[in-house]
């Protein structure tokens, strides 16, 4: 793009608002109800409640239904983060899905005139549970009441697929009758969602310290509906004894003998292995319910009949009951053949479809041809296997140094190099309406490759185990890896090789030589190494082994090479995904 | 992403730090950086009086030079900025270059350029007016290269969100696009949004410039921090305003 395009005055402004534009998103002041009258014709502004750091709350009186609501307005400055407009619109999503009598109804949810998201909620004359614990702890009955009631609330919401993760005194909302109002699902986990964990991308905690379970402040590690009953644990203990239970605490005997009874139901809520916890809020509320009956010894005998029937019948049903609803799983998407016959097929990731096969050369000559690509003018070789056996040579994708077909995997390309190859393949099927106009193709991530491979996400480097799930040496059908066939080169007469391995393909192989994994995929984890997406300016992963690779080291399924982006080597290429938002 | 790797180095500090053992890195970072501010080093040539077409070749033979030779065994983190590294070492480039010119053809039909000289080639695709020195030339076309890899960056970033068209509308408030109008209610009509939707996306998008821009900055630094960033900023927008 030539300079001109730019008027310098312009890009000088630019600049300057970029070095003031970064103030600090505290200094957000809610609008007063006056000043927010106009934004909201359809309502009488009554009075701010209160705010929080993740907004504002006004009481507000909805003219044509005359009746009270709450207005929640998130701060225009988190708005901006796309973050926070999206944690607003899953608690109204949340909500919105969520019609019970302990669950605070939204009746509305968008954007003001003036750019502030808001959310027209139910509106609970009273205080919360945290407000009231403040009063100090909370007698056994009183706090078994408000506690089964929670459980109620989260039963259903658990059943509708929606996990709160974030239970705490604060977010439990009592109205003057003393009832229940679970509110502010911001963080709740919506059925389909991936499963997140307590830490966002950029790091910080989702959900309050005190109260979330272990496994949601473990990276990538799976959060579902046993979180939630983790924190009503957490709090049921917090309201009878006024302290929260950290580290090795003291039972509830101890410290209430009053609560005696419900020292085996916290016990078993604070599990930090979520499979020793209670299965499911039924479950949980079925021993509430027993542990309250054994609370009222002195009911008149028939009532105590007849409720000792009634909760003895639904712990019976408990009993027999199956595991806690969850969500259905998606019908599985059909694969995907693209614009270069590549097939994309589903991989364990929603929404992301690996390609089958590594990129071939003839794919990325189709974009070198049509897209300006700096050619480069040396890539790196090795043959003699150390550390300092790499050099440049005067050689490039199209000739790699070695024999190759149209049909063999594309080496000597960058990592910029092949996100432009996506980024190319996106406009081009864009235009030829072969996918959606927010469908894109891009490297995949880390995570997404450790899936893809049948490993855990967070797998390590070195995880100690291989891609073929057996010990070292590989098998025959395990991959393209070096072995003796290597050392016929003159080249790598000195190379250390697989001992005793002989595979078809000195260099790399035709792609799909080898049989795909469970997924379908062929030649992951050899033949070459794969270029990752990387959020780094300078730098970016690759995983996988590659047709030089012979040491256990360097086939461990864990293992990370991280170079620059701008690195091109003999023995790495690359593998799309596509990425369809709007798949199931 | 790998764990336990506290210090992210930049592609310059590939380079200015580099030894020998991780020359293959800091060739790839240097190769990557020479591509983008292949421009203000042709102003700098353009305005010490070589032809485009001389400018051509002098940047290029700079670059090829530069790129070969491959001392990566010397480490140098007093390198500081890559600006200012490479307008030195383009300079003394040019001054060989013309010593070789003079000794090889003195007399003849081939130019003999300056440094200094007075003249400015007007046909140079450079805003032509002042200033007239290369170095402040030089300065304010990495000014421009910054602005177009900065915008790139934005660019490439929203493309791997999925929001490749995100920008167009916006460019003008983001002062990308000369003219235009920074109207958020005529723009709310013509995409069909609320002026609050525009609201909130400009100044989403102006983060995300920024973002773009310190990173691209960074990436010209031996050690980014947040003060050194915005240093060079200040500098970039001296150089325009010259």
């Amino acid at each position: 793009m030539p300079d001109s395009d730019y008027r310098v005055a312009q890009v000088r402004s630019a600049f300057a608002a970029a070095l003031t534009g970064d103030g600090p998103a505290g200094a957000w002041v809610p609008p007063s109800p006056e000043a927010l009258a106009p934004l909201f014709p359809a309502y009488e502004i009554e009075a701010l409640l209160g705010r929080g750091g993740m907004g504002a709350v006004y009481r507000a009186r909805q003219k044509s239904l005359d009746r009270l609501v709450a207005i929640k307005l998130l701060p225009f400055e988190l708005g901006v983060h796309e973050d926070f407009a999206e944690r607003f619109r899953r608690e109204a999503t949340a909500l919105a899905r969520l019609s019970h009598p302990h669950i605070v109804a939204v009746h509305d949810f968008g954007q003001a005139d003036d750019g502030h998201y808001f959310m027209v909620m139910e509106y609970v004359a009273g205080s919360d549970l945290a407000a009231r614990l403040h009063a100090g702890p909370v007698p056994p009955d009183e706090a078994l009441a408000v506690v089964r009631q929670v459980c109620e609330a989260l039963e259903f919401a658990h059943g509708q697929g929606v996990v709160h993760r974030d239970i705490k005194p604060g977010n439990i909302l009592l109205d003057t009758q003393g009832r229940v109002k679970v509110t502010d699902f911001g963080i709740a986990q919506l059925a389909g969602d991936e499963p997140r964990t307590a830490l966002t991308v950029t790091g910080a905690l989702l959900g309050t310290p005190e109260y979330v379970a272990p496994e949601q402040m473990r990276p990538a590690a799976a959060v579902d509906h046993r979180a939630d009953i983790f924190s009503v644990g957490v709090m049921l203990y917090e309201l009878l004894t006024g302290q929260l239970p950290r580290g090795v605490f003291r039972p509830l005997a101890q410290l209430v003998p009053a609560a005696r009874a419900l020292d085996r139901v916290v016990t078993r809520a604070l599990q930090s292995e979520p499979g020793r916890r209670y299965a499911g809020m039924r479950e949980m509320s079925a021993e509430l319910a027993v542990c309250d009956r054994r609370r009222r010894p002195r009911l008149p005998w028939l009532a105590a009949v007849l409720i000792a029937a009634a909760l003895g019948g639904v712990a019976v049903f408990v009993w027999r009951a199956p595991a806690p609803p969850r969500p259905a799983l998606p019908p599985a998407p059909e694969p995907f053949v693209n614009s270069l016959g590549l097939r994309l097929v589903p991989a364990g990731t929603p929404g992301v479809f690996f390609a089958a096969q590594q990129t071939r050369v003839q794919d990325f000559e189709a974009f070198a041809k049509t897209a300006q690509v700096w050619p480069g003018d040396s890539i790196y070789v090795n043959y003699d296997g150390t550390p300092e056996g790499w050099q440049t040579a005067p050689l490039s994708w199209g000739d790699p140094g070695f024999p190759q077909t149209a049909m063999h995997p594309v080496v000597g390309v960058s990592q910029l190099d092949a996100t432009a190859f996506c980024e190319w393949l996106t406009e081009h099927e864009r235009k030829s309406r072969r996918i959606g106009a927010a469908d894109f193709y891009r490297l995949p991530t880390d995570a997404e490759w450790s899936i893809a491979a049948g490993l855990a996400i967070d797998v390590h480097d070195p995880a100690g185990i291989f891609i073929w799930r057996g010990p070292f040496p590989p098998p025959p059908e395990a991959g393209n890896f070096a072995g003796e066939e290597l050392r016929e080169d003159e080249r790598f007469a000195r190379y250390p090789v697989i001992a005793g391995r002989r595979d078809a393909h000195r260099f790399t192989a035709p792609v799909g030589a080898y049989p795909p994994n469970a997924h379908g995929l062929h030649d992951l984890g050899a033949n070459v190494s794969e270029w990752l997406h990387s959020d780094d300016p300078g730098r970016a992963q690759m995983r996988g082994a590659n047709w030089w690779d012979s040491a256990a080291s360097s086939l461990d399924a864990g293992k990370r090479r991280t170079h620059p982006r701008s690195m091109r080597a003999f023995t790495s290429g690359f593998r799309i995904v596509l990425v369809r938002p709007s798949a199931p | 992403m790998s764990s336990g790797q506290r210090f992210q180095p930049t592609r310059w500090s590939l380079v200015s730090r580099a030894t020998q053992a991780d020359a293959p890195a800091a060739r790839a970072a240097l190769d990557e950086l020479c591509r983008l501010y292949w421009q203000p080093l042709h102003a700098f040539a353009c305005r010490a009086g070589f032809s485009p077409a001389d400018a051509d070749d002098a940047t290029q033979s700079f670059l090829a030079e530069f790129l070969r030779r491959e001392r990566f065994g010397i480490a140098d983190p007093q390198r500081g900025k890559l600006r200012t590294f490479l307008c030195t070492a383009f300079s003394n480039h040019l001054r060989d270059l013309n010593r070789r010119v003079a000794t090889s053809a003195r007399g003849g039909a081939v130019p003999h350029v300056s440094l200094d000289a007075e003249q400015h080639d007007r046909n140079s695709p450079l805003d032509p007016a002042d200033p007239q020195d290369p170095a402040r030339e030089f300065d304010r076309a990495w000014a421009l290269a910054t602005m177009n890899a900065a915008v790139a960056r934005l660019e490439s970033a929203l493309a791997e969100r999925g929001k490749a068209g995100t920008l167009a509308p916006y460019r003008s408030f983001l002062g990308i696009d000369a003219g235009g109008s920074e109207d958020y209610a005529a723009t709310a009509r013509t995409l069909g949004v609320s002026e609050g939707a525009v609201r909130v996306n400009v100044c989403r998008l102006r983060k995300d410039f920024r973002a773009a821009l310190f990173a691209v900055i960074a990436d010209t630094l031996d050690d980014p921090t947040e003060e050194a960033i915005r240093a060079e900023v200040r500098a970039l927008i001296e150089a325009l305003g010259a």
